[in-house]
């Protein structure tokens, strides 16, 4: 019998080196998405010291079906695309911290130290922030603690194991409804709730479902039920005030996604959304710190903008680090 | 720990007994002298889940995932770093839900990545969601703490 060791074909970051606690890099980049790894790409290619410092790869990538709109793949799943990224960067032999979540980043005379939550720190000169977003959380009396027991945030992930069972999806725009189209496929039964009157997501998600989907607006979800399975969903027609109870084995959130702003938060400003304000150049409010993709106020949340702003981020902070304070204006 | 352990070989799955003392001194397979411990998560599978479940004398870790997950494949490198730090305290190993359905039905697995941590047959420990390898080893000093 052969030893059955689990070998992992995917894997192209697994040999790159671990970065050094005791050196003081060029470029810290936070984050583990498009944005960070077009930045560590650009960063390495114009021969900064830097270090990618990320809890994992992909982001909401990693959680994405298919992709359909980044330039240059017609169609190609969101690991996929991921992995491409990795082997790129991967090629430059970035250092990679993947372990825990950044907890803090600090700012102390012209050096930066990221720390995080198993004590590690790091150094930098300049740091990036590409820390992307998360999924919100309804919080809701039930939902925390089914959590894994029929609550998911990932129905890429998790759709399989709900064949011929009842599902609500939580939320009414493009996630939402790309979540039933992936349900449909498996479920015996899919509702819809959505807290907003009508239906935020394009027409053309809207019309895959509306025939094979139970569709509720201006319903408020307020208590998800179950103690060791999740067995339903309290729900409150918001006219009315009238609650009832959904049947479902399996309830999927996607109401929207929160900034992992939560390490610059002292430092940075926000805006009232939590995300990393950037001028045009990715710049920060603090000299020497720099934002790019999904956490930062750059519309249009997209991989291929992501990747560009990941990519701008990393030319500002070269030019920062060559021209010091002077290439540095603060955006309001 | 010095009373001997019982260690499944993941090879040959014969029963080893290793003097606690000697765990971490790279111990091998008494039928087929294959190392115990790689520093690798090992494949489980229906036929040999119960085995290493519950004739394991240290907790098993198993991680049930499946190729579709992107989060799962993302996690992948955490986990096996965390079997360099964790092991030969923990046996880590990896349930593939899409091949092992029975396995993810008979745990209730609706969410991908699941950690569940074993101890002589019995589940101590759930944690659904990927993390990181930091996290991981966190997770499973803290449930596996008095044991």
């Amino acid at each position: 019998m052969e030893f059955r060791t689990v070998s992992f074909d995917w894997s192209p970051m697994q040999d790159v080196p671990r970065p050094d606690p005791a050196r003081l890099y060029d470029l810290l980049i936070l984050g583990g998405g498009p944005a960070a790894m077009a930045a560590a790409l650009y960063g390495a290619r114009k021969l900064l010291t830097l270090a990618l410092l990320t809890k994992d790869f992909g982001g909401q990538m990693a959680e994405t079906t298919e992709i359909d709109n980044y330039l240059g793949f017609q169609t190609v799943t969101g690991r996929e695309l991921v992995e491409r990224f990795q082997q790129h960067v991967s090629y430059f032999k970035v250092p990679v911290y993947q372990s825990d979540s950044a907890k803090d980043v600090r700012k102390e005379d012209t050096q930066f130290r990221v720390l995080f939550e198993s004590g590690t720190e790091f150094r930098g000169r300049t740091v990036i922030v590409a820390t992307g977003k998360r999924a919100r959380m309804l919080n809701v009396p039930g939902e925390k603690e089914l959590i894994g027991k029929g609550v998911a945030y990932c129905a890429t992930c998790d759709a399989p194991f709900f064949t011929d069972k009842q599902v609500v999806v939580v939320g009414g725009g493009n996630s939402a409804f790309t979540a039933a189209v992936d349900l449909l496929k498996v479920a015996k039964q899919v509702t819809l709730i959505n807290v907003a009157a009508g239906w935020q997501a394009d027409e053309i998600l809207v019309q895959a479902v509306r025939s094979h989907a139970r569709l509720l607006d201006r319903h408020a979800v307020t208590r998800i039920m179950g103690t060791e399975r999740v067995t339903g969903v309290r729900i409150k027609e918001l006219e009315s005030g009238r609650e009832t109870l959904v049947q479902a084995d399996g309830v999927f959130v996607e109401i929207g996604l929160i900034p992992n702003t939560e390490p610059v938060r002292h430092l940075a400003k926000l805006n009232q959304a939590g995300e990393l304000i950037v001028d045009c150049h990715c710049r920060t409010s603090v000299a020497g710190l720099f934002g790019a993709g999904d956490v930062t106020t750059v519309p249009h949340k997209q991989i291929i903008i992501s990747a560009g702003e990941g990519a701008k981020a990393a030319l500002s902070a070269y030019e920062y680090l060559v021209r010091g304070e002077s290439a540095s204006q603060s955006p309001e | 720990m010095s009373e001997p352990v019982h260690i499944v070989c993941s090879q040959c799955r014969g029963v080893n007994r290793v003097p606690g003392t000697r765990l971490s001194e790279g111990p091998k397979c008494g039928r087929c002298h294959a190392p115990l411990f790689t520093g690798h998560p090992i494949a489980l599978t229906g036929a040999d889940f119960d085995l290493h479940a519950t004739r394991n004398d240290i907790p098993l870790l198993v991680d049930f995932w499946a190729p579709w997950c992107g989060p799962c494949r993302m996690m992948a490198p955490a986990f096996e770093q965390a079997a360099k730090i964790l092991e030969p305290q923990v046996r880590l190993a990896k349930v593939n839900t899409e091949e092992e359905q029975a396995l993810a039905a008979r745990f209730g697995i609706v969410s991908i990545p699941t950690l569940i941590l074993f101890h002589q047959g019995r589940e101590i420990g759930r944690q659904p969601g990927a993390m990181g390898t930091h996290d991981i080893v966190r997770w499973v000093r803290a449930q596996s703490q008095g044991l």
